[in-house]
């Protein structure tokens, strides 16, 4: 009886294989949870050029502008503050609202820095392969946000 | 139909772990999560504009829980880690455990990307199905009988699912460009993570190295590895040796990318037979094992499950003021794999060589 139960949970999860590739084309986008292993997307090479996606904050107040890890606006310590800051600042909308209630104003002032405007760069950089220089920069981005101070 | 089912049940059902095995392993597990303590606090410090889940069951919440349901869920984990160190109520605390660590991962998965930590999320289900409670638990004390069997199936279930997890990589890999000659994306992703500042490790020397067969022919060899994974789990020997190449594949993945798959390794820790010192791929021969450790026999219950709450209360306590080991750690459990890998290998082929040679030298005799 206890081998039956054993061989049907196996056929399930061999089913779930299929069903995952399915709904993760469906959706567009890895489901959760769910039996997957890093696919890494699409491969990020364009006619033999290697290209790196790069963001740039800088924040700028009357007095001066400051180039800002992004990484460090997140309050995480793990390897997910890279993709959270990268996924974060590729939605304008929520960098607006989080411009608009304090949130990041707060972050700034956590590492220091006193502004009143970010300005949000994403590029591509196509690497050459063999010399490993920048050989073009593309820029696929750029937005402005007005911090405010938040609710009082 | 009868007949291939039950031939199929038979398959699921064939195994040589024993639940010294599991029991031994329950202890490295919980004492190692104790040390990389998952923890989900720091999610409560975002912004909801951050919330962007992944499709499922988390797209249908409009946003992270409240703190003290973090808090929470932190709190659950450490406590079930701490009852399965003892082994108490351990089939309890393992669904638990896997269904906290579901859920927290589910919201720290929830800012556009997946970390992958799904077999570390699964062992605790699988393995307590299983039945690593029945050994060096309080559990095995309090029922007093001898060794109880382990549910073998639970074990193949837990493969074929590691199996199918790769299985979906390799197959997204494939047809993401992967085998495309002229696509050399492992390389593409060690260029890209040195520029992102990942030099750890030997990262800036494989940058360097400049010969595009190579890097195609890791392109092959990382698909295949990953696909060939659920063939694997057809039989016992051949799951450890595929595990053997994953964790082959692991380390090199840290040296060169600085990703250490510390999760994984852990998980891969469930098929060692720990109790069969060396490691080894299958079972020789079996020996007699004790189904309570002679600490745990002397030790009030009480004291023990005391002194597992203490350590779990100092390792939750290092987690919030010290941020997560896994950062400084994550490495270690890769190394040991490495180590465990290849004592694996070594015995099995001295094993091998030996059965050889007793084998022809009987043969010799027989012509003698």
């Amino acid at each position: 009886m206890r081998s039956r139960r054993g061989i049907s949970v196996i056929a399930v999860i061999v089913l779930m294989l299929p069903v995952q590739l399915a709904l993760h084309r469906f959706a567009g986008s890895e489901p959760y949870p769910a039996l997957f292993m890093p696919s890494f997307g699409q491969v990020p090479v364009v006619g033999q050029r290697v290209v790196v996606t790069r963001l740039t904050v800088v924040a700028s107040s009357s007095t001066k502008s400051v180039h800002v890890d992004p990484v460090e606006l997140v309050p995480n310590e793990t390897r997910l503050a890279e993709s959270i800051a990268r996924f974060f600042f590729e939605d304008e909308d929520a960098v607006r609202e989080v411009a608009a209630n304090g949130w990041l104003r707060g972050r700034l002032r956590n590492i220091g820095v006193e502004a009143d405007n970010v300005e949000v760069t994403r590029e591509r950089l196509f690497l050459d392969q063999d010399s490993h220089e920048v050989v073009q920069v593309v820029r696929v981005a750029t937005y402005a946000v007005a911090l405010d101070r938040g609710p009082a | 139909m009868n007949a291939l089912v039950e031939r199929l049940a038979g398959w699921a059902d064939r195994g040589d772990f024993r639940s010294v095995d599991l029991g031994v392993y329950r202890l490295i597990f919980a004492s190692t999560m104790l040390v990389l303590l998952p923890n989900y606090y720091w999610i409560s410090q975002f912004d909801p504009a951050f919330y962007r889940p992944a499709p499922g069951p988390f797209t249908l919440l409009s946003g992270f829980p409240p703190p003290w349901v973090l808090a929470m869920l932190d709190v659950v984990i450490a406590a079930a880690l701490a009852l399965l160190l003892v082994g108490s109520r351990t089939l309890h605390c393992s669904l638990l455990l896997s269904g906290a660590l579901l859920v927290g991962e589910g919201f720290a998965y929830s800012f556009g990307k997946i970390d992958h930590s799904i077999l570390l999320v699964l062992t605790p289900l699988f393995l307590g199905m299983a039945g690593w409670g029945n050994s060096l638990s309080l559990d095995a004390r309090q029922r007093g009988s001898g060794e109880l069997p382990v549910n073998q199936w639970a074990m193949r279930a837990f493969a074929v699912s590691i199996g199918v997890a790769f299985g979906t990589a390799a197959l997204a890999k494939g047809l993401g460009g992967w085998l495309s000659w002229s696509s050399q994306a492992t390389y593409a992703y060690v260029r890209q993570r040195i520029e992102r500042g990942r030099l750890d490790w030997l990262a800036p020397f494989a940058a360097e190295v400049d010969l595009p067969p190579l890097w195609e022919m890791l392109d092959w060899t990382t698909v295949a590895l990953e696909g060939a994974l659920i063939l694997c789990a057809l039989g016992w020997r051949s799951w450890r040796l595929g595990l053997c190449a994953a964790t082959g594949f692991h380390v090199g993945v840290l040296l060169v990318l600085n990703i250490d798959f510390w999760m994984n390794m852990v998980a891969y820790g469930a098929f060692v037979l720990w109790s069969h010192a060396p490691a080894t791929l299958h079972r020789p021969a079996p020996a007699p094992a004790p189904a309570t450790h002679p600490l745990v026999r002397r030790l009030p219950p009480a004291t023990l499950l005391a002194m597992a709450f203490a350590l779990a209360a100092v390792s939750l306590l290092v987690a919030h003021l010290h941020g997560p080991s896994t950062e400084s750690l994550g490495w270690v459990p890769v190394a040991a794999g490495l180590v465990i890998a290849i004592a694996c290998l070594a015995s099995s082929i001295s094993f091998a060589v030996g059965s050889a040679r007793s084998s022809s030298s009987r043969r010799a005799a027989s012509r003698v």
